[in-house]
Protein backbone atom coordinates (compact mmCIF):
# COMPACT_ATOMS: atom_id res chain seq x y z
CA UNK A 1 0.00 0.00 0.00
CA UNK A 2 2.18 2.31 -1.55
CA UNK A 3 1.59 6.08 -2.58
CA UNK A 4 4.24 7.25 -5.67
CA UNK A 5 4.68 10.53 -6.18
CA UNK A 6 7.37 11.68 -9.41
CA UNK A 7 7.93 15.57 -9.75
CA UNK A 8 9.53 17.24 -11.99
CA UNK A 9 10.75 20.95 -10.16
CA UNK A 10 11.96 22.62 -13.28
CA UNK A 11 8.86 22.14 -15.39
CA UNK A 12 6.21 22.29 -12.19
CA UNK A 13 4.89 18.78 -13.55
CA UNK A 14 4.02 16.61 -10.75
CA UNK A 15 2.16 12.90 -10.75
CA UNK A 16 0.71 11.07 -8.19
CA UNK A 17 -0.72 7.75 -7.67
CA UNK A 18 -1.14 4.78 -5.61
CA UNK A 19 -4.22 3.48 -3.84
CA UNK A 20 -2.20 4.35 -0.37
CA UNK A 21 -2.16 8.35 -1.06
CA UNK A 22 -5.26 9.44 0.72
CA UNK A 23 -3.95 8.14 3.98
CA UNK A 24 -0.49 9.29 2.77
CA UNK A 25 -2.06 12.82 2.33
CA UNK A 26 -3.84 12.65 5.48
CA UNK A 27 -0.73 11.86 7.41
CA UNK A 28 1.00 14.56 5.50
CA UNK A 29 -2.05 17.04 6.54
CA UNK A 30 -1.98 15.83 10.23
CA UNK A 31 1.65 15.97 10.92
CA UNK A 32 3.19 18.41 8.38
CA UNK A 33 0.39 20.70 8.14
CA UNK A 34 0.28 20.66 3.97
CA UNK A 35 -0.42 18.06 1.66
CA UNK A 36 1.43 15.20 0.17
CA UNK A 37 2.44 17.05 -2.67
CA UNK A 38 3.93 19.97 -0.22
CA UNK A 39 5.57 17.14 1.79
CA UNK A 40 7.38 16.56 -1.50
CA UNK A 41 8.21 19.43 -3.07
CA UNK A 42 10.19 19.75 0.60
CA UNK A 43 11.99 16.86 0.82
CA UNK A 44 13.32 17.77 -3.10
CA UNK A 45 13.64 21.47 -3.11
CA UNK A 46 16.98 22.73 -5.08
CA UNK A 47 17.00 19.61 -6.83
CA UNK A 48 15.16 19.25 -10.50
CA UNK A 49 13.18 15.85 -9.89
CA UNK A 50 12.21 13.75 -7.31
CA UNK A 51 10.84 10.37 -7.30
CA UNK A 52 9.64 9.51 -3.76
CA UNK A 53 7.59 6.30 -2.65
CA UNK A 54 5.70 6.97 0.91
CA UNK A 55 3.74 4.54 2.68
CA UNK A 56 2.16 4.99 6.15
CA UNK A 57 2.95 2.71 9.19
CA UNK A 58 1.25 1.91 12.12
CA UNK A 59 0.81 4.31 15.36
CA UNK A 60 1.00 7.35 12.89
CA UNK A 61 4.27 6.97 11.50
CA UNK A 62 5.34 7.36 7.58
CA UNK A 63 8.28 5.34 5.64
CA UNK A 64 10.01 7.73 2.83
CA UNK A 65 11.77 6.59 0.47
CA UNK A 66 13.03 9.03 -2.10
CA UNK A 67 15.40 9.46 -4.99
CA UNK A 68 16.20 12.93 -6.01
CA UNK A 69 17.94 13.92 -9.57
CA UNK A 70 20.01 16.73 -10.84
CA UNK A 71 20.08 17.41 -14.58
CA UNK A 72 18.30 14.04 -15.37
CA UNK A 73 20.70 12.07 -13.38
CA UNK A 74 19.88 10.20 -10.12
CA UNK A 75 22.28 12.18 -6.90
CA UNK A 76 20.97 10.53 -4.18
CA UNK A 77 18.89 8.17 -2.48
CA UNK A 78 17.29 8.45 1.14
CA UNK A 79 15.14 6.33 3.24
CA UNK A 80 13.50 6.83 6.47
CA UNK A 81 10.74 6.91 8.99
CA UNK A 82 8.89 10.02 10.36
CA UNK A 83 7.36 9.39 13.84
CA UNK A 84 5.71 12.20 14.70
CA UNK A 85 3.51 10.78 18.10
CA UNK A 86 7.09 10.00 19.18
CA UNK A 87 8.85 13.02 17.91
CA UNK A 88 11.41 11.25 16.06
CA UNK A 89 12.76 10.47 12.60
CA UNK A 90 14.54 7.29 11.98
CA UNK A 91 16.98 7.69 8.96
CA UNK A 92 17.77 4.27 7.35
CA UNK A 93 20.04 5.04 4.46
CA UNK A 94 21.19 7.67 2.41
CA UNK A 95 23.07 7.31 -0.27
CA UNK A 96 24.89 9.26 -2.76
CA UNK A 97 25.97 8.56 -6.64
CA UNK A 98 29.29 9.49 -7.81
CA UNK A 99 27.60 12.12 -9.67
CA UNK A 100 26.43 13.44 -6.67
CA UNK A 101 29.74 13.70 -4.63
CA UNK A 102 31.73 16.84 -4.36
CA UNK A 103 28.77 19.31 -4.72
CA UNK A 104 25.80 20.55 -1.96
CA UNK A 105 23.72 16.94 -2.66
CA UNK A 106 24.07 15.44 0.80
CA UNK A 107 23.78 18.62 2.56
CA UNK A 108 20.77 20.22 0.86
CA UNK A 109 19.11 16.92 1.22
CA UNK A 110 19.93 17.15 5.49
CA UNK A 111 18.59 20.42 5.21
CA UNK A 112 15.33 19.91 3.46
CA UNK A 113 15.19 16.95 5.89
CA UNK A 114 15.14 19.50 8.62
CA UNK A 115 12.61 21.44 7.67
CA UNK A 116 10.25 18.74 7.38
CA UNK A 117 11.51 17.28 10.56
CA UNK A 118 10.58 21.09 12.08
CA UNK A 119 7.32 21.52 10.84
CA UNK A 120 6.42 17.46 11.56
CA UNK A 121 7.39 18.75 15.13
CA UNK A 122 10.06 15.91 15.17
CA UNK A 123 12.63 16.57 18.00
CA UNK A 124 14.99 13.34 17.80
CA UNK A 125 17.15 11.77 14.80
CA UNK A 126 17.64 8.15 14.95
CA UNK A 127 20.17 6.28 12.64
CA UNK A 128 22.83 3.66 13.07
CA UNK A 129 26.09 5.22 12.83
CA UNK A 130 28.67 2.23 10.77
CA UNK A 131 30.00 1.34 7.74
CA UNK A 132 33.71 2.48 7.08
CA UNK A 133 32.82 6.05 8.39
CA UNK A 134 29.94 6.49 9.70
CA UNK A 135 31.00 5.85 13.52
CA UNK A 136 33.28 8.88 13.61
CA UNK A 137 31.06 11.25 10.49
CA UNK A 138 27.64 10.76 12.74
CA UNK A 139 30.04 11.68 15.78
CA UNK A 140 31.14 14.57 14.51
CA UNK A 141 27.87 15.52 12.94
CA UNK A 142 26.76 16.29 17.18
CA UNK A 143 24.93 12.55 17.23
CA UNK A 144 25.78 10.73 20.61
CA UNK A 145 25.04 7.29 21.62
CA UNK A 146 21.55 6.01 22.15
CA UNK A 147 20.24 4.83 24.64
CA UNK A 148 23.12 5.91 27.06
CA UNK A 149 23.55 2.57 28.13
CA UNK A 150 25.19 1.71 24.81
CA UNK A 151 27.90 3.82 25.67
CA UNK A 152 29.79 1.88 28.13
CA UNK A 153 29.99 -1.09 25.43
CA UNK A 154 31.24 1.36 22.74
CA UNK A 155 33.74 2.83 25.29
CA UNK A 156 35.43 -0.76 26.19
CA UNK A 157 35.96 -1.72 22.69
CA UNK A 158 37.57 1.98 22.17
CA UNK A 159 39.86 1.72 25.20
CA UNK A 160 41.36 -1.98 23.48
CA UNK A 161 41.85 -0.05 20.22
CA UNK A 162 43.88 2.81 22.68
CA UNK A 163 45.52 0.07 24.21
CA UNK A 164 47.43 -1.05 20.99
CA UNK A 165 48.56 2.50 20.25
CA UNK A 166 48.59 3.91 23.43
CA UNK A 167 53.12 3.82 23.50
CA UNK A 168 52.74 6.93 20.74
CA UNK A 169 51.81 9.43 23.37
CA UNK A 170 53.03 11.35 25.89
CA UNK A 171 51.63 9.83 29.63
CA UNK A 172 50.09 12.70 30.59
CA UNK A 173 48.05 12.05 26.93
CA UNK A 174 47.41 8.60 27.96
CA UNK A 175 45.61 9.00 31.19
CA UNK A 176 43.50 12.02 29.60
CA UNK A 177 41.96 9.97 26.94
CA UNK A 178 41.97 6.84 29.36
CA UNK A 179 40.06 9.46 31.80
CA UNK A 180 37.55 10.10 28.63
CA UNK A 181 37.05 6.47 27.96
CA UNK A 182 36.16 5.92 31.95
CA UNK A 183 33.57 8.27 32.13
CA UNK A 184 30.10 7.04 31.90
CA UNK A 185 28.85 10.17 30.21
CA UNK A 186 28.06 9.27 26.28
CA UNK A 187 29.26 13.00 25.58
CA UNK A 188 32.84 11.23 26.07
CA UNK A 189 32.46 10.00 22.79
CA UNK A 190 31.81 13.41 21.69
CA UNK A 191 35.08 14.02 23.56
CA UNK A 192 36.93 11.19 22.07
CA UNK A 193 36.32 12.48 18.57
CA UNK A 194 37.49 15.65 18.67
CA UNK A 195 40.63 14.26 20.02
CA UNK A 196 43.57 16.03 17.28
CA UNK A 197 46.73 14.27 18.26
CA UNK A 198 48.30 13.51 15.01
CA UNK A 199 48.12 9.36 14.71
CA UNK A 200 48.49 6.71 11.53
CA UNK A 201 48.37 10.01 8.75
CA UNK A 202 45.31 11.53 10.52
CA UNK A 203 43.95 12.66 13.94
CA UNK A 204 43.32 9.83 17.11
CA UNK A 205 39.54 10.48 17.04
CA UNK A 206 38.99 9.74 13.71
CA UNK A 207 41.27 6.95 14.00
CA UNK A 208 39.93 5.08 16.94
CA UNK A 209 36.06 5.79 15.89
CA UNK A 210 36.26 4.77 11.87
CA UNK A 211 34.79 1.28 10.98
CA UNK A 212 32.94 1.60 14.64
CA UNK A 213 29.44 1.34 14.40
CA UNK A 214 27.21 2.04 17.20
CA UNK A 215 23.02 3.15 17.48
CA UNK A 216 23.06 6.80 17.58
CA UNK A 217 20.29 9.78 17.97
CA UNK A 218 20.90 13.90 18.07
CA UNK A 219 18.71 15.73 20.08
CA UNK A 220 17.41 19.29 17.95
CA UNK A 221 16.42 20.36 21.61
CA UNK A 222 19.89 20.04 22.82
CA UNK A 223 21.70 23.16 22.30
CA UNK A 224 25.31 22.13 21.70
CA UNK A 225 24.09 18.63 19.75
CA UNK A 226 21.71 21.10 17.04
CA UNK A 227 24.56 23.53 17.11
CA UNK A 228 27.10 21.02 16.04
CA UNK A 229 24.54 19.59 13.58
CA UNK A 230 23.70 23.21 11.79
CA UNK A 231 27.11 24.43 11.44
CA UNK A 232 27.80 20.40 10.04
CA UNK A 233 25.24 20.82 6.94
CA UNK A 234 25.69 24.24 6.23
CA UNK A 235 22.96 25.62 8.12
CA UNK A 236 25.16 28.17 10.69
CA UNK A 237 28.86 29.63 10.13
CA UNK B 1 -3.58 29.83 -33.07
CA UNK B 2 -3.05 27.07 -31.12
CA UNK B 3 -2.71 27.05 -27.52
CA UNK B 4 0.28 25.47 -25.26
CA UNK B 5 -1.12 22.70 -22.83
CA UNK B 6 -0.43 24.31 -18.93
CA UNK B 7 -0.99 20.95 -17.26
CA UNK B 8 1.03 20.90 -14.06
CA UNK B 9 -0.09 17.59 -12.82
CA UNK B 10 -0.50 14.87 -14.65
CA UNK B 11 -2.69 11.69 -14.09
CA UNK B 12 -1.83 8.54 -13.02
CA UNK B 13 -4.04 5.08 -12.83
CA UNK B 14 -1.71 2.25 -11.59
CA UNK B 15 -2.67 -0.19 -8.95
CA UNK B 16 -1.09 0.64 -5.67
CA UNK B 17 1.13 -2.07 -5.38
CA UNK B 18 2.72 -1.97 -8.91
CA UNK B 19 6.05 -1.74 -9.06
CA UNK B 20 7.65 2.59 -9.66
CA UNK B 21 9.07 1.48 -12.96
CA UNK B 22 5.35 2.25 -14.13
CA UNK B 23 5.78 5.81 -14.06
CA UNK B 24 8.75 5.89 -16.01
CA UNK B 25 11.30 6.80 -13.92
CA UNK B 26 13.42 4.21 -13.09
CA UNK B 27 14.13 3.58 -9.34
CA UNK B 28 16.48 0.34 -9.20
CA UNK B 29 18.32 -0.19 -6.18
CA UNK B 30 19.25 -3.58 -5.55
CA UNK B 31 20.46 -3.35 -9.48
CA UNK B 32 22.82 -0.83 -9.12
CA UNK B 33 24.08 -0.60 -5.66
CA UNK B 34 28.17 -0.34 -7.17
CA UNK B 35 27.33 2.89 -8.13
CA UNK B 36 25.76 4.10 -4.92
CA UNK B 37 28.06 5.52 -1.97
CA UNK B 38 26.88 5.83 1.25
CA UNK B 39 26.54 9.45 2.66
CA UNK B 40 29.20 8.71 5.43
CA UNK B 41 31.67 7.93 3.14
CA UNK B 42 30.58 11.82 1.15
CA UNK B 43 30.35 13.49 4.16
CA UNK B 44 33.83 12.23 5.32
CA UNK B 45 35.49 13.06 2.26
CA UNK B 46 34.06 16.67 2.76
CA UNK B 47 35.56 16.80 5.88
CA UNK B 48 38.89 16.90 4.10
CA UNK B 49 38.74 20.21 3.64
CA UNK B 50 41.03 22.52 5.50
CA UNK B 51 38.62 24.49 6.62
CA UNK B 52 36.46 21.89 8.39
CA UNK B 53 39.57 20.20 9.35
CA UNK B 54 38.68 20.77 13.28
CA UNK B 55 36.38 18.09 14.10
CA UNK B 56 34.76 20.84 16.22
CA UNK B 57 34.33 24.69 17.11
CA UNK B 58 36.74 25.83 19.72
CA UNK B 59 33.49 26.70 22.16
CA UNK B 60 32.45 23.01 22.10
CA UNK B 61 36.08 21.94 22.66
CA UNK B 62 35.90 24.60 26.06
CA UNK B 63 32.49 22.84 26.63
CA UNK B 64 33.63 19.31 26.82
CA UNK B 65 36.60 20.15 28.92
CA UNK B 66 34.21 22.06 31.44
CA UNK B 67 32.16 18.83 31.47
CA UNK B 68 35.15 16.61 31.62
CA UNK B 69 37.30 18.24 34.18
CA UNK B 70 40.16 18.64 31.74
CA UNK B 71 42.66 21.35 32.31
CA UNK B 72 44.22 23.90 30.09
CA UNK B 73 47.14 21.99 30.21
CA UNK B 74 45.25 18.61 28.80
CA UNK B 75 42.99 20.63 26.47
CA UNK B 76 46.26 21.74 24.71
CA UNK B 77 47.97 18.11 24.55
CA UNK B 78 44.51 16.30 23.33
CA UNK B 79 42.85 18.89 21.44
CA UNK B 80 45.28 21.69 20.16
CA UNK B 81 48.57 19.79 19.33
CA UNK B 82 50.76 21.04 16.14
CA UNK B 83 49.04 21.14 12.80
CA UNK B 84 48.69 18.26 10.99
CA UNK B 85 50.48 19.45 7.70
CA UNK B 86 52.87 17.38 5.16
CA UNK B 87 56.67 17.84 6.49
CA UNK B 88 57.63 18.83 2.44
CA UNK B 89 54.47 21.23 2.45
CA UNK B 90 55.89 22.22 6.27
CA UNK B 91 59.51 22.61 4.35
CA UNK B 92 58.26 24.87 1.01
CA UNK B 93 56.65 27.52 3.45
CA UNK B 94 59.70 27.84 5.54
CA UNK B 95 61.59 28.49 2.76
CA UNK B 96 59.67 31.01 0.82
CA UNK B 97 59.82 32.83 4.04
CA UNK B 98 63.32 32.88 3.86
CA UNK B 99 63.30 34.28 0.61
CA UNK B 100 61.23 37.25 1.34
CA UNK B 101 63.31 38.53 4.41
CA UNK B 102 66.58 38.61 2.30
CA UNK B 103 64.92 40.66 0.02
Amino acid sequence: MTAFIVLNNRRGIHGLAGASLPAVDAWCTAHFGRDTLQFCQVLTARFNAGFLSLRTVSAGRLFVRASVYQAGVRVATIALRFDPPQRRAHISWLVVTPTGRGGPTSRHLLQNLLLIERDCGIARMTLQAGLTHGGYVWAVHGFLPSPDTTWPAIAARLTTKFAAMASSFTPAQVAAVDGLLRSPDRRALRAIAALAMPFAGTTLGKHLLMGESWPGELDLSDVASATIYLRRIGLIP
Amino acid sequence: MTRKSNRTALAFRVPANSGPKRLGVPFTHRGDNRRLVAVEEVLFAEMGDPDLAGAFAGAEIDRLAAIFGLSAEEVAELYRPAELKPAAAGELHRRRARSTRAR
